[in-house]
């Protein structure tokens, strides 16, 4: 009899432990996948625009003649700019987490401009968060927003609407002027 | 060794509830009926309440991007305004039944591969709307004088309503469309 609870009790642990492991690791599993397949086309820290294939596997729901960028950024080594450079009109610029967690959102409306800059650095860890507030450290704060990520990875995504599917070129085109690389500090 | 076997058999069990009850919270954890209606319901929502992990779980399994908290809203049905479900052998007529926001769409999603086909999504800027500013939309297989969805010929579907705000304004809770169902063989 007390084998048997005891199994069972292992069985509930284990039971516990597989539906945390499943909820934290395989959704992130799976679509790591994905930015991996994009990143091995087009690279970290560089801006590009989404086919329209991938645009209706990544955003089912966003018309199909409307324009994506995306930058696949990697603060790791350092921070990351986004220099958003994009056309007059509506558009939304969403900042994820590689864990598909919105770090950041701005539509035109909000931004009242086409041209922004958004600094993305890693998040500290409690240990550097009570040596920076020790030694009165403050991360470099540009003209721009500021976003701190979680993860070491993530995605910025600037979506434009249109409403004629033969503008996507054209305004792809002007999409193209926005960069997205390490940030040079003053010093360098 | 009879013993252990039987240990090994418990742990294998428990290890298969916990990854099952894992993939049936994620499918189910924070969907909620998209404002009084019972036809459109959303997940949208749940993306920045105590649900948020299940809720993005869900969109990371399906291999895409949730959408963005605070500026995107969603809701899907998967049944027209009587509780019938959305099949493709059927024509159905979403019309509006309100005011509409800055920006709107209405997709048709399938089980298979999302289509580039521009056909699958109506929106703000390609609906033509009638005289009184209404916006109505023939969501059918074949194709349909004014505005026409192709549901393909898949079987079951739904329809995805995606919303944007305008500019610091809230988005209505529940999608202002109904789903009436036209004719069926």
């Amino acid at each position: 009899m007390m084998i048997r609870l005891f199994w069972i009790a292992v069985a509930l642990v284990a039971a516990v432990a597989a539906h945390a492991a499943f909820v934290l690791f395989v959704p992130g599993y799976m679509f790591s996948a994905e930015i991996a397949r994009m990143t091995r086309a087009h690279g970290v820290n560089t801006f590009f625009i989404l086919p329209v294939a991938d645009q209706a596997r990544l955003f089912p729901g966003l018309p199909r003649n409307g324009v994506t960028g995306i930058c696949l950024f990697d603060v790791t080594d350092g921070g990351v700019t986004l220099s958003a450079n994009l056309p007059e009109g509506f558009w939304v610029t969403t900042i994820y987490s590689d864990k598909g967690e919105t770090l950041y959102t701005v539509n035109n409306r909000q931004s009242g401009s086409d041209a922004f800059n958004v600094s993305l650095s890693r998040a500290p860890g409690f240990i550097e968060m009570l040596v920076q507030s020790t030694d009165k450290e403050r991360p470099e704060i540009d003209s721009g927003w500021t976003v701190q990520s979680p993860e070491p990875q993530g995605l910025a995504v600037v979506w434009y609407p249109l409403t004629d599917a033969a503008l996507r070129e054209p305004v792809a085109q002007a999409m193209s002027g926005t960069r997205c690389g390490r940030t040079v500090s003053p010093s360098q | 060794m009879r013993r252990y076997a039987g240990g090994f058999a418990y742990v294998l069990a428990g290890l298969a509830a916990g990854a099952a009850s894992a993939y049936l919270v994620i499918e189910n954890k924070g969907v909620k009926s998209a404002g009084s209606s019972e036809l459109w319901t959303s997940r949208a929502k749940g993306l920045s309440g105590d649900s948020a992990i299940y809720v993005r779980a869900h969109y990371l399994l399906q291999g895409r991007l949730p959408p963005s908290t605070g500026q995107i809203d969603e809701a899907t049905a998967d049944t027209d305004s009587d509780g019938n479900v959305l099949t493709s052998s059927c024509r159905y007529t979403v019309t509006s039944t309100g005011a509409l926001p800055r920006w709107w769409s209405i997709a048709v999603m399938t089980d298979g591969s999302e289509s580039s086909s521009p056909q699958v999504i109506a929106d703000t800027d390609s609906v033509i709307r009638e005289a009184d500013g209404s916006a109505v939309i023939h969501a059918a297989a074949t194709p349909q004088p004014g505005n026409w969805l192709n549901t393909g010929a898949a079987g079951r579907f739904t329809l995805l309503y995606s919303a944007v705000a305008a500019g610091t304004q809230r988005l209505p809770g529940a999608p202002p469309f109904n789903i009436r169902r036209e004719e069926c063989p």
